[in-house]
């Protein structure tokens, strides 16, 4: 629409030539783009095609689609590995993480956006420090942190330190949309008699949607699909990662099952991102940048 | 921006009545909160359970308090406690462990003071490790400033599809470290595998090596898949940034006669800025913390030869040892040493990038 309005101001007498060129750069753009959408999917596909394969047709047909499509190697997935209850395990802490993280990260970052206290600034950065630090530091001591609260084996045990964990990125996206967010509003809703919390539920929570559907995605993203803090902290509760990699030990190099394993364990995410993914994006986005 | 912050309770008249409840409940918060620290550390469940309860009874009662007066007290509340209790109070841990020579089991008695860093700062390994992830950074810089940024302008021009292609090569981001390690490794894999067949197929044997055992070609492989997941991100930054360059602002620049090669060098690029900033700060921060792909293309010890190692990879293999044999003498106290450098590390340089190239963004 832009560009068709800047072409007619442009001078004319080259148009025909711009027109030739246009049409290549066109062709181009889109055999990049392909090129990239492939490389990025490309793996994906393979472990879809591989998961219907047997044993032998893995080894022979690598690059083919399957010869004899094996569902049940699903099927024996869905039975032998505690997949069922490793899926509703992941589920679970998922949906228990999830509300309070982005809550409390909406809350604080509400807090440090709008109002202007002594230690905001370093409130701020005290969260954003937290983008900093690398796993494999605070694992020990929070796993000793989880045994002395006695919440090693229980869903507790991973939640808690999930929301946690998940605050730094939250607070950092949702303060640089609310910034974007003009005072006025707030004004406004106050001299029409609203208290703070109304303010922030009834104006800034609804404009605050696209940003809330990128950070809920993120973390269940993240919760989804840890591996080492579940393998850790609840070794009797198996969360799903967990189980797919445990199918290495129960299939050893049966790629057809793993695979299966791999692909009922990404589904979910991946329908969830598909569907969202217009809010997913725009989210993330304005918070990022503008942040 | 139109951004209005108002200092709280300067619109309305305060309520003196509440204030002394304020402080009170203010100071007990912040005792009963040191009061659980050190019950975790030195006591067991029903303590910590108590300790727990209390605290927050009385942020409970501070967050009540102080709704009316500083209503961001209570908003910060909740999010603070549990970022302090879960994410601060295990790094202070950590830097408090690192101070030790410590096994890992029982509480840490053997006081070697900066031993550990001494150490750290001596090792082949952990050089060798941290070029690794500098190597990483720089490569994974360049390339989502020439290739991401490129797919972002591409997409910009909102050609056929280009919502498909958008979530298409954002969808690496989403798979789990777990997946994305077996098939890549399935991919690369030396008698089996997808690569080595392809390049038969097409006849190209001689190209076909022994992908995970390579000591120059498997860490950039390495960088390859690590781009594979990383690429949509920048892609969507900077096409955000894209969309904030005002068309009109290209339009005058283009009247005043200014060439495409000069309106984005001049216009495009400067305004583009804060989007550089983000991903740089980002790209720095995730390649030095980089353990997923490194651990499962390569194994814990960076093979072959250490050529892939990573700093995460360190920690990981002097902290929990190599997985395959028992370790009867893992170094924790050393292996949290190298978390201290790294995290004291990144926090140092990301902090001089952001301040560096946040005033490049205000000059503009």
């Amino acid at each position: 629409m832009n560009q068709a309005t800047l072409a007619r101001v442009r001078p004319d007498n080259r148009a025909a030539q711009r027109n030739g060129s246009r049409v290549v750069f066109v062709t181009f753009r889109q055999v990049v783009l392909i090129g990239f959408s492939l490389f990025a999917i490309l793996p994906g596909i393979f472990t879809i095609f591989s998961s219907f394969k047997s044993l032998f047709d893995f080894y022979s047909n690598p690059l083919t689609l399957p010869q004899v499509w094996h569902w049940d190697n699903y099927v024996a997935v869905w039975h032998d590995a505690g997949i069922p209850q490793a899926a509703l395990n992941s589920f679970t802490v998922v949906v228990l993480s999830v509300p309070f993280s982005l809550s409390f990260a909406c809350f604080a970052a509400y807090a440090l956006a709008r109002y202007s206290f002594r230690w905001s600034n370093v409130v701020y950065y005290l969260f954003l420090a937290g983008l900093v630090i690398p796993a494999q530091l605070t694992i020990l001591p929070l796993v000793l942190l989880d045994k002395n609260l006695g919440l090693i084996n229980t869903y507790a045990g991973l939640i808690f330190p999930y929301i946690g964990a998940h605050m730094p990125f939250a607070v950092f996206l949702l303060t640089g949309f609310l910034r974007t967010v003009p005072g006025e509003l707030r004004d406004a809703a106050l001299i029409d008699g609203a208290n703070e919390f109304q303010v922030f539920y009834y104006v800034m929570v609804p404009l605050l949607r696209p940003a809330l559907a990128t950070v809920a995605i993120l973390n269940a993203v993240g919760i989804w699909n840890d591996f080492f803090f579940p393998l850790v902290v609840s070794p009797k509760i198996p969360m799903l990662q967990v189980s797919v990699y445990n199918l290495l030990g129960v299939y050893s190099t049966e790629w057809g099952h793993i695979f299966a394993g791999v692909v009922i364990a990404a589904v979910p995410l991946v329908v969830a991102y598909l569907l969202l993914t217009k809010q997913f994006i725009a989210g993330l986005s304005a918070g990022a940048v503008k942040g | 921006m139109a951004q209005q912050v108002i200092t709280a309770g300067s619109r309305r008249a305060g309520r003196p009545a509440e204030e002394p409840l304020v402080w009170l409940f203010g100071f007990l918060s912040v005792a009963s909160f040191l009061v659980l620290l050190v019950s975790v550390v030195i006591s067991g469940p029903p303590v910590t359970w108590i300790a727990t309860g209390i605290y927050a009874l009385c942020a409970t009662g501070l967050a009540v308090t102080t709704a009316r007066r500083w209503p961001f007290v209570t908003f910060l509340l909740p999010g603070l406690s549990f970022y302090l209790l879960f994410v601060v109070f295990p790094t202070i841990e950590a830097f408090r462990v690192s101070l030790y020579q410590w096994s890992g089991i029982g509480e840490p008695t053997d006081f070697i003071g900066l031993q550990n860093f001494k150490d750290v700062l001596t090792s082949h390994t952990f050089y060798n490790a941290a070029w690794h992830n500098l190597v990483l950074f720089a490569a994974i810089f360049i390339l989502q400033n020439t290739v991401g940024l490129a797919l972002a302008a591409l997409l910009h021009g909102r050609p056929r599809l280009h919502e498909v292609y958008r979530a298409a090569i954002f969808l690496p981001g989403i798979i789990s470290l777990v997946a994305t390690g077996l098939i890549w490794q399935v991919i690369f894999g030396s008698n089996i595998g997808l690569l080595t067949p392809l390049l038969q197929g097409l006849h190209l044997d001689f190209l076909v090596r022994d992908w995970l055992g390579d000591d120059f070609l498997t860490f950039w492989l390495l960088v390859l898949v690590q781009f594979w997941q990383w690429m949509g991100l920048p892609m969507i930054i900077y096409l955000a940034g894209l969309q904030n360059v005002s068309e009109e602002l290209l339009a005058a620049a283009r009247i005043d006669g200014a060439n495409e090669i000069q309106v984005f060098r001049h216009i495009t690029f400067p305004l583009l800025a804060p989007a550089f900033t983000v991903m740089t700060g980002l790209c720095f921060i995730v390649m030095f913390k980089v353990f997923d792909i490194p651990f499962v293309m390569a194994g814990n010890s960076g093979s072959p030869d250490g050529t892939t190692d990573v700093l995460s990879l360190v920690i990981y293999r002097d902290a929990f040892g190599l997985g395959t044999t028992v370790q009867t003498s893992l170094q924790q106290g050393y292996a949290v040493a190298i978390g201290v450098v790294m995290f004291v590390a990144i926090l140092a340089a990301t902090t001089v990038q952001l301040v560096f190239l946040r005033r490049r963004e205000v000059d503009l």
